[in-house]
């Protein structure tokens, strides 16, 4: 019996002994990994607008290169022939998706409101700008954006509402006066220096971009906002320098996303080729942008030439188009990532005065646009603009609105494709043509159906799908609409 | 109050101490069946190393604490166990010639022994001899095709893991068992990377052990078995019981030397019809949809300063197949043991070397297993320790597509070859005409090349081991305490070469891409220590009950840390450091640490021996979950009833046995390390391929994780419930065990997928419930027995079923994984892990619904947003042969592995169709037909008869996935298989030669996966290859994963 006392001490004693353990047990955090304290908006602003640049200088590039016939399919590869057919669907290219929403977006949002909460207003600023421009690439893509409620799953809202394409246009109008409004308090503090990847710190800067992306809205419904659109345009707060991501090097994991992906990261790196609807304008006018939009022909025992292959010709067989034989698209490692050219703000300026049927107005800025869009190479407008092939012609509306987007259109290579995609969406221009490329009759510049389109007649691709990893997910995404659709702020 | 505490637990013990009965003294007779007595008979105490021998008149005593089993055990005879009760000291024993005694021993959950007829649950067992008879270089391969409901699967390549997986895969996190040995768990770490673009396995850890080590392997499948190791248990324990030196035994060596060669099993067959070419005959495709094949003599490859090599357009028969080279493995295996008065020991030492199929062995494995066991008895005192250091030197080969940095991987660029050209002619890569500048074609790799120019190192300098203290306080009762330790470092390497091609070249004029190289190092130290307190009880309360139990405390910690670094892009080639670059490598650091502390019990009460009930507890702390709510309970019970025994009336000689058993237990399983909480990391942005990274220029960047913590997790639960029974017939001739069980695993812990338009991509949480319910049949037959000649016959039959219940709110289903647009997915209703491909577009209604729609071409156009479903990768069912054939001092034994039924997706088939190798892309000797049944839409959206045939140009656009998407069902194959697992020829020199000093010599002729049987529209590769790890998500299939292979060899196994 003593024994079994004893022995009961020992039970007593071991339980004891756990029960002090409990401290032992809350060691479930690393201790490699940041904390709440150590992520300050000093490092999570850098990384929203690394995403923003991934992405949009990444696929969407490249998407939008495709879709505004700057580029096609190499016929030897196939990477991309999805795009290159318009035969993507819900699951095509969520990434997008994943890493602005679930990236980079969520990252500006949390450095907004740690900012807010420090009172650290350039970041402020810097972020709620950036966060509306992600939106506005997403809404214009989409279509419908999940604004309101959307980016709050660590709030526990894990299906929010979609508001629709117009709401959203409203809600970025709000968030960029709501970030003018806090530049004054930006202005007081120290500049964020080189942590802003795009302006260096310089607020004014800034709030030219948060003015010329409100025009850029505003010109989705111009009708509705021509009132506006007058006071931005006589406010002379609009861009005069790039909004751009430069600090790109020519480095494994460090270059120019389009250039990581197609050039260094892809195990073939020859898919991106000249498309005949962009070369065939280019050598027409005999545009010396050539050089930097494309690479001379290499095929063995052949001259080396700029040549093309027609849109979605990626079937033709290697016989007729050995490799090398076509134009290889022209990327840099280190070339920037453009969210707003200072060439977009002149040619959206020329477009709205050309709008308001102000066609001097609208020469000037036209004329800027494209000086500066030559310049970007290194190169000289003025043969263009003073009589020569671009020279800008007053005309109807619509002829003035098509002589400003055509130029735009080729101003947006290896810049900006993306925002040529929305702008044809928009205004229509460049013309679809009846034609294929290699027609006698047909015009050099106009669209052409893909070869391998999958869409009936000659339906070009107007957004993309509602990502699946947002339908699978949330009840709320709206239900899928066929990639054709044409979007309330599309030319009809 | 510590130091109160201290004195209160030293000052017990001596007292204690002096209270203590000894040892009882059993003696008895020994005989066989025809009453003769029985001399060198070993009677073993089961658990230690208290042995002896019987003399010349088979007489024996030993000293034998009460409650212990003793085992007794002569070769040609049958092992007897017998459990020594208080008050009991004669044991005269009969040895049955061979059938299997009923009074079967098995070790149970914490190392408990129980006898058989005690268990209420399905436990299998497997005896050292089945484990190493094919020379299976380690042990859990050597039990495929062996046990119901245990399904085994090698990964393929050399050095790879090993998959087990019990009753079915119940959950989307891990499925693998608990290794433990000597009552202690060990690590098993799987190190690889698994991905479809460079993935490598470098094994996993259960893989280390010695199988020439191990006694005696016991797979405990259910939740009622397993419930005493709480949080680590849900997916079964397999408990090893390693070879020991036993008391008063003599001093004995015994050496297995095994010597193996192995041909790869399988190949993909490829169509002879039509040669290089796309379609159009070119120098360079890397594809046969070219011109049929005329034997004419032509010219073929590159130029190399204008001349192109000539060969015949013919062709190549056994292309492949003639790449592989022969593999080698050899084993030798020596070990000492011995015993004095109170002590034994026990040394191994076992060098395993392996090289694979690939030409220059590129894949290789060495392993040196020592071991040092032993044990002393001092009076109340035991002590038991095992000491074991395992040096693992891998080298492996890169699987999977192949990355810029990483360049091509072998397996894929075999199957880029078109048909006519010879394989073999490419291997020497300095040929100017096979080099990387004029390697044939622009869109692959010279193969032979590629296994020099990358692949992976592994070294791993491994100690596991455990120290057994026991103490016996009173007659009835034991304290017991174990603690076990298991520490690894490994080394890891990655490299693979720079690659540019000289202006001029075929590679350069054709565009190819250069290989940009790269070089990888990791750190690795992983670490697990386990700690055991208990006490256990064994009294008779009456003369026919008795009970018996155990209550204990059980302390883990488990945890890894690494280093890594890695550039991508070297400066010079062949220099493999981190310095060979102009970039900051890019480094990451990772230290996980969790622990698990539990408090159990169990006890068994029986009655007469005949009836058993036995039940379990435990309560577990675990650190990976939330700390208020970290402490959980788990437990089981389960009974046994021998109706032979009970009702002896029943018994005769055609019946010779019945035991009726059912279980419930519960199990479950903790979280992963770190997944309660939010956290942040360093910016790395995943681009179309490749990443930003940031530092950017000098400024960092950090993101929150995408991963939403959970601080509400709960563990995964799996109940169970088994019913069981056990027959034997004709004197033991025929035995039958057969178990039903249900189980149900819910709450697992899972990062599911968010909609990303919150912010994040995935949420960890509870979810799921997973049903697997299944039927285990084990039978064993001898149909033929004479006095020199025996025939055993056992099948296995295992059958699971599992059925998705629920996912999470109101999710219908998720994607466990996927290649291309093969989905791999768990759906509500479903078995778990169905396939899904694009299907072809049907016209909805109206005068021509449910009739294709093709396109322009004349090609399927694919339903945009709705998939298909083929099936279940599940297997219908696995049965597992085996048969001996014995006859005087010759046997041969077979086993052959059945399973039939279920799909994997093969990347490998998926390929062989783009590049026109597979033989179905012959249909209609590639002329033009018009696709079945279709139409095709006009621009009003109205349809119309299809008569756009696929023209001869459009052939290879028809079978290629990528453009016509219906054809991902034939990357999707049957999984089925049969094969001949092992084939064995043994002759036992007899003991008139060997004389007194051997004990025994035995040679070996052996087959490994002899033959493989597949479905006729598998003719790619062995289903069991995989790439995607040991777990849920191998299950997918493989992604131009390594071959497997045949082995045959033989061995010599002699014992002084």
């Amino acid at each position: 019996m003593k024994n079994i006392k004893k022995l009961g001490y020992i039970l007593v004693a071991t339980a004891l002994t756990f029960a002090s353990c409990t401290k032992d047990l809350d060691i479930n955090r690393s201790p490699y990994n940041p904390t709440e304290n150590d992520a300050t908006p000093e490092l999570l602003f850098p990384s929203g607008v690394a995403y923003s640049a991934a992405k949009i200088g990444g696929d969407l590039q490249l998407i939008g290169a495709f879709w505004s016939q700057h580029y096609t399919q190499n016929n030897s590869s196939n990477q991309y022939t999805g795009i290159d057919s318009y035969n993507l669907t819900i699951a095509s290219y969520n990434g997008i998706w994943s890493n602005l929403m679930g990236g980079g977006m969520k990252d500006l949002v949390i450095s907004k409101e740690k900012a807010s909460a420090s009172g650290l207003w350039n970041y402020y600023v810097a972020s709620e700008i950036m966060l509306a421009f992600d939106n506005h690439v997403l809404v214009d893509l989409y279509g419908d954006l999940p604004v309101k409620e959307g980016l709050q799953g660590d709030k526990g809202v894990y299906t929010p509402k979609w508001d629709d394409g117009k709401t959203v246009n409203q809600l970025i109008i709000t968030q960029l006066d709501n970030a003018i409004a806090k530049i004054n308090d930006a202005k007081a503090l120290k500049s964020i220096g080189a942590q802003d990847f795009v302006f260096e710190g310089d607020l004014d800067n800034w709030r030219k971009f948060a003015n010329t992306l409100k025009l850029k809205v505003f010109m989705r419904d111009f009708a509705t906002n021509s009132a506006a659109i007058t006071t931005l345009l006589n406010s002379n707060d609009l861009l005069e320098s790039d909004a751009k991501m430069t600090a790109f090097l020519d480095a494994v994991n460090k270059s120019n996303p389009l250039y990581e992906s197609d050039r260094r990261a892809l195990n073939t790196f020859v898919n991106l080729r000249a498309s005949k609807t962009l070369m065939s304008y280019l050598q027409k006018n005999n545009d010396p942008r050539i050089e930097d939009f494309f690479e001379l022909t290499t095929e063995k025992d052949k001259p080396a030439v700029y040549a093309a292959l027609r849109q979605g010709d990626y079937n033709a067989s290697t016989t007729d188009y050995p490799p090398g034989s076509t134009s290889r698209a022209k990327l840099g490692a280190t070339d920037p990532v453009y969210f707003m050219s200072y060439a977009e703000c002149e040619f959206l300026q020329a477009e709205a005065w050309a709008r308001l049927n102000n066609s001097a107005k609208a020469k000037t800025h036209y004329d800027l646009a494209v000086t500066e869009a030559f310049s970007r190479w290194g190169k000289s407008a003025a043969s263009f603009i003073s009589g020569g092939v671009y020279e800008f012609k007053t005309g109807t509306v619509e002829k003035m609105v098509e002589q400003i987007i055509m130029q735009k259109w080729v101003a947006a290579t290896r810049c900006q494709a993306w925002d040529s995609f929305y702008d044809q969406n928009r205004t229509g221009y460049p013309v679809m043509s009846a034609l294929d490329s290699d027609d006698p009759s047909y015009i050099p510049g106009q669209y052409t159906k893909s070869i391998t389109s999958v869409l009936t007649g000659n339906t070009l691709p107007r957004r993309l799908p509602y990502p699946k990893n947002s339908s699978d997910n949330n009840a709320n995404t709206p239900k899928a609409v066929p990639i054709g659709t044409k979007m309330w702020w599309h030319k009809q | 109050m510590k130091h109160k505490l201290l004195s209160f637990f030293v000052g017990s013990m001596i007292l204690t101490s002096v209270a203590f009965a000894q040892e009882k003294k059993v003696s008895g007779r020994v005989t066989g069946a025809d009453g003769k007595p029985l001399a060198g008979v070993t009677i073993a105490v089961q658990g230690s190393n208290v042995a002896t021998q019987t003399d010349a008149n088979g007489n024996y005593s030993l000293s034998v604490p009460t409650g212990k089993v003793i085992v007794f055990r002569s070769v040609g005879f049958a092992d007897k166990t017998l459990i020594v009760r208080e008050g009991q000291s004669a044991f005269n024993v009969t040895l049955d010639n061979s059938d299997n005694a009923l009074e079967e021993v098995v070790v149970t959950a914490m190392g408990v022994s129980k006898q058989s007829k005690a268990l209420g649950y399905a436990a299998s067992t497997i005896k050292a001899e089945d484990i190493t008879a094919a020379n299976n270089m380690n042990a859990m391969t050597g039990l495929q095709g062996k046990m119901a409901g245990v399904s085994i699967s090698n990964s393929g390549t050399t050095g790879g893991s090993t998959k087990v997986i019990i009753r079915g895969v119940s959950s989307f996190t891990g499925n693998n068992p608990l290794y433990v040995v000597d009552g202690v768990p060990i690590s098993n770490g799987y190190q690889a990377d698994v991905s479809f673009s460079r993935s490598v396995d470098l094994g996993n850890q259960a893989n280390d052990i010695n199988p020439d080590d191990i006694e005696s392997m016991t797979v405990l499948k259910g939740a009622s078995a397993t419930a005493l190791y709480g949080s680590r248990a849900a997916h079964g324990v397999v408990m090893i019981t390693t070879k020991k030196g036993k008391l008063g035994q003599k001093f004995e060596v015994s050496y297995t030397g095994a010597i193996n060669a192995s041909k790869v099993l399988m190949v993909p067959q490829t169509q002879n019809l039509f040669g290089q070419g796309w379609p159009d005959f070119s120098f360079i495709e890397n594809g046969s949809w070219g011109p049929k094949l005329d034997g004419v003599t032509r010219p073929w490859g590159s130029e190399v300063d204008g001349v192109r090599q000539t060969k015949p357009y013919s062709y190549i028969k056994d292309n492949i197949k003639d790449f592989y080279v022969t593999g080698l493995d050899a084993t030798n295996v020596l070990s000492m043991s011995g015993g004095g008065e109170k002590s034994s020991y026990m040394f191994s030492y076992g060098n395993f070397f392996q090289q694979g199929v690939l030409p220059g062995h590129p894949d290789k494995l060495k392993r040196n297993n020592f071991s040092f066991r032993g044990n002393t008895n001092l009076d109340k005192f035991t002590f038991n320790y095992g000491v074991n250091y395992v040096r693992r030197d891998l080298n492996a080969v890169y699987q999977g597509q192949g990355t810029s940095d990483g360049g091509n991987t072998t397996f894929q660029e075999l199957i880029q070859i078109p048909v006519d050209i010879n394989i073999g002619s490419l291997k020497d890569y300095n040929n100017p005409y096979n080099n990387d500048d004029n390697y044939f074609t622009a869109y692959a790799s010279n193969p032979y090349k590629a296994l020099k120019d990358n692949g992976s190192r592994l070294q791993d300098d491994r100690f596991y081991g455990n120290i057994d203290l026991s103490y016996k306080v009173l007659p009835w009762l034991t304290a017991v305490g174990k603690l076990g330790g298991d520490f690894a470092n490994t080394r890891t390497i990655d490299f693979a070469q720079k690659i540019t091609y000289s202006e001029g070249s075929t590679s350069a004029d054709n565009e190819k891409a250069p290989v940009t190289g790269r070089y990888g190092e990791n750190y690795r130290k992983t670490n697990q220590l386990d700690a055991t307190l208990m006490f256990q009880a064994d009294k008779n309360i009456t003369e026919d009950i008795n009970l018996s139990g155990s209550v204990g405390y059980n302390f883990n910690q488990r945890g890894y840390t690494y280093l890594d670094a890695v550039v991508s892009g070297l400066n010079v080639p062949g220099w493999y450091s981190l310095k060979n670059t102009s970039e900051a490598p890019i480094v990451n650091n990772v230290f996980v640490r969790q622990r698990l502390m539990g408090a159990f019990a169990d006890a068994t009460f029986s009655y007469k021996n005949y009836w058993f009930v036995n039940g379990s507890f435990r309560s577990d702390w675990s650190s990976t979950l939330p700390v208020k709510n970290n402490n959980y309970i788990y437990g089981g019970i389960n009974t046994s009833l021998i109706i032979t025994d009970a009702f002896q009336d029943l018994k005769s000689d055609n019946f010779n046995y019945l035991k009726l058993r059912a279980a419930w237990g519960k199990t479950g399983a903790d979280a992963g390390a770190y997944l309660t909480e939010n956290y942040y990391q360093a910016a790395q942005i995943g681009l179309g391929f490749g990443n930003t990274i940031l530092p950017l220029g000098g400024i960092a960047g950090l993101q929150h994780a995408k991963t939403l913590g959970n601080d509400n997790l709960k563990p995964e639960i799996t109940t169970e419930f088994e019913f069981g029974a056990e027959m034997k017939f004709l004197k033991n001739r025929i035995s039958l065990d057969a178990s039903y069980y249900n189980r149900k695993t819910v709450d697992q812990i899972f990062a599911i997928n968010l909609s990303p338009e919150t912010g994040y991509t995935r949420r960890t949480r509870n979810m799921g419930d997973i049903r697997n319910k299944g039927v285990e049949i084990g039978l064993n037959t001898t149909p033929l027995k004479f006095s020199d000649f025996q025939w055993d016959l056992g099948v296995n039959f295992t059958k699971n079923t599992s059925k998705v219940m629920a996912l999470y709110d109101d999710t219908k289903e998720t994607i466990i994984e996927n290649a291309y647009s093969v989905d791999f997915v768990a759906e509500i209703g479903q078995p778990l892990g169905i396939y899904k491909v694009p299907q072809v577009l049907t016209v909805k209604e109206g005068e021509f619904a449910g009739r294709t729609v093709v396109n322009s071409a004349g090609i399927p156009i694919t339903e945009p947003n709705t998939k298909k479903t083929i099936g279940k990768y599940e297997p219908d069912f696995q049965m597992g042969f085996s048969t001996k054939f014995r006859y005087k001092d010759w046997s041969l034994g077979g086993v052959l592995d059945w399973r039939k039924g279920g799909f994997f997706y093969s990347y490998t088939a998926q390929l062989n169709y783009f590049v026109g190798n597979a033989t179905e892309t012959t249909f209609n000797e590639r002329q033009p037909w018009l696709v079945p049944n279709s139409v095709k839409q006009l621009a009003d959206g109205s349809y119309v008869e299809n008569d756009t045939q696929i023209s001869v140009n459009n052939q290879y656009a028809y079978w290629y996935s990528n453009t016509n998407n219906s054809q991902y069902e034939k990357a999707v194959l049957k999984r089925d298989f049969i094969k001949l697992r092992e084939l064995v020829l043994t002759y036992s020199l007899p003991k008139s030669i060997l004389g007194s000093k051997i004990k025994g010599v035995d040679f070996s002729l052996v087959g490994r996966n002899l033959f493989i049987w597949t479905p006729k529209s598998n003719n790619f590769v062995d289903p069991e290859a995989t790439n995607y790890g040991n777990d849920i998500s191998s299950n997918f299939g493989e992604f131009a994963a390594g071959p497997t292979f045949r082995s045959y060899g033989g061995s010599v196994k002699v014992r002084f």
